[in-house]
């Protein structure tokens, strides 16, 4: 009889601990977003693919409200990003420096890392794991784990002092890494480091616009991964090919891909090819029309979204 | 020992020994992917090529992708979930749309360069000029039975496309991502610290 009240005690508990374990994992990601905008900082890190490793550094500081950080690749020719609070400048070996307007440098952390963790909720789950030593510094383990099998999980080791990342692990749906930012070091400044001073000093190049274009969009999506909605749409010729095509993007806050819709090739592209560090793309031929999808999202989800789109009513 | 294994795959595909070596196949990829390089050899041997090549179609596109140089492998299609496709008759419908012949290009400095830089070293002109239905060619190659040789460059030249083609969008969607920038709702720093 105990036993049975004891059970039933266990069973009425378990979902408020699961709750709080969720409401704590959320307020680490939250302490993250924080971190990663007001603190000043340098992460020594290399980000590892499988067939290759990158070695980075990434310096941001604080200047009153503005922000400036730089990220550099530390092999190879020069790679850099710095940017300037909504402005990012490129500067790449061979191409001449341009800006693009955006509020975080890409190719590191997900955008969401800096903010708007919150509205991923619907989507996906946060889940607290263990602590461990990364960089030397003792780390907790926060999951962010998709409640469908549509899309690929993050894990993320915060550092428990300042809750900056020190490792963020892509993986997918059996668990195998597909890239891994790890974080060799990590210091941390009352203010701005001088060379962040010097940057934010420069002038840099001006802010590539888009034209704004008015554009009906034509299609209809039939499946989407419940919380993917289009962000952008236009019109512009393929890299590369100069082949004409639509363009949409889509997201889920954590997530995106491309979706390319053009005439079909005279050569038909492979139903879908599949990367190393998950990089998919998937294509199906409706008509003359051929539906092109791209992203780092399991192969299965793309496939699914390029074999169910329609023209819009 | 990996070129014993190799011998021991080529004869298996052969048909010319059996046992254990298919589950040790099954067991690591990387005698899977070379299984099916040995098959479609024996396939191109018996002339039973297919259409075209895909298997390598990967790696290529690999060595192309300048910003995520990665490992590519078509995965085999095992679907872990499936859905209905709805079905409509795409055909005709889409049939009624034309995509707009003079669509915007991006005028970026970025772009522009990268777009002058494929076209110098990429081969895509020269296979536009190609006829459609094979290069070419000496008309002593064309006498009948010895044709092994013109299907076999065709796939290689479809397997070529196919792949520029594929990279052509991997390429194109990490340069939009890049184009269209992050967009951060920032938190403000309230109970920071």
């Amino acid at each position: 009889m105990l036993r049975r009240i004891l059970i039933l005690v266990a069973l009425t508990m378990a979902p408020i601990v699961q709750a709080a374990d969720s409401s704590a994992a959320r307020q680490w990601l939250e302490r993250m977003e924080l971190a990663l905008n007001h603190h000043n900082f340098q992460l020594s890190l290399v980000q590892m693919q499988r067939d290759q490793i990158r070695a980075m550094r990434y310096h941001h500081g604080v200047f009153d409200e503005a922000q400036v950080a730089l990220l550099e690749h530390l092999n190879g020719p020069i790679k850099s990003a710095i940017r300037l609070d909504d402005k990012v400048v490129f500067i790449e070996h061979d191409v001449q420096p341009y800006g693009v307007r955006s509020d975080r440098i890409p190719g590191m952390l997900p955008g969401v890392f800096a903010g708007g963790i919150a509205k991923l909720e619907p989507h996906y789950r946060f889940v607290e794991g263990g602590r461990n030593r990364v960089a030397g510094r003792t780390a907790q383990l926060i999951r962010i784990v998709s409640g469908d099998p549509y899309r690929f999980q993050y894990r993320v080791w915060l550092d428990v002092e300042s809750a900056l990342p020190l490792r963020v692990d892509l993986v997918d749906q059996e668990n195998s890494l597909l890239e891994q930012l790890l974080v060799i070091e990590l210091h941390q400044f009352e203010q701005a480091s001088p060379l962040l001073i010097e940057l934010r000093e420069r002038t840099w190049p001006e802010v590539m616009e888009a034209p704004e274009r008015q554009l009906q969009q034509r299609w209809r999506f039939g499946w989407l991964p419940a919380g993917f909605e289009v962000q952008h749409y236009d019109q512009h010729m393929l890299l590369g090919l100069n082949e004409p095509v639509e363009y949409l993007a889509l997201s889920d806050g954590l997530a995106e891909f491309s979706v390319y819709i053009g005439l079909a090739g005279r050569v038909t592209l492979p139903g879908n090819v599949t990367a190393g560090n998950g990089l998919a793309l998937a294509s199906a031929v409706h008509g003359e029309v051929e539906v092109v999808v791209v992203g780092k999202l399991p192969v299965e989800t793309l496939a699914n979204v390029a074999e169910n789109i329609y023209p819009a009513k | 020992m990996v070129t014993e294994r190799q011998e021991q795959l080529s004869a298996c595909v052969d048909g010319q020994e059996h046992g254990d070596i298919l589950d040790r196949i099954c067991a690591e990829p990387e005698l899977q992917q070379q299984w099916h390089r040995y098959h479609l050899i024996g396939d191109a041997m018996r002339g039973e090529l297919p259409a075209t090549l895909q298997f390598d179609i990967a790696d290529k596109v690999a060595m192309q992708l300048e910003q995520e140089p990665t490992i590519l492998a078509p995965k085999p299609s095992k679907r872990r979930f499936a859905l209905p496709a709805q079905v409509v008759s795409l055909g005709q419908r889409f049939g009624q749309y034309a995509i707009a012949a003079g669509v915007a290009a991006v005028a970026v400095v970025g772009v522009q360069q990268y777009g002058a830089e494929q076209s110098l070293t990429s081969p895509i002109p020269v296979l536009q000029t190609t006829p459609l239905l094979g290069a070419p060619t000496p008309a002593s190659y064309s006498v009948p039975g010895m044709g092994v040789q013109e299907p076999q460059r065709d796939a290689e030249r479809e397997a070529h496309e196919q792949h520029l083609r594929a990279n052509a969008f991997l390429r194109d969607h990490l340069l939009q991502q890049r184009l269209n920038g992050i967009v951060v709702d920032a938190p403000a720093q309230s109970q920071d610290r």
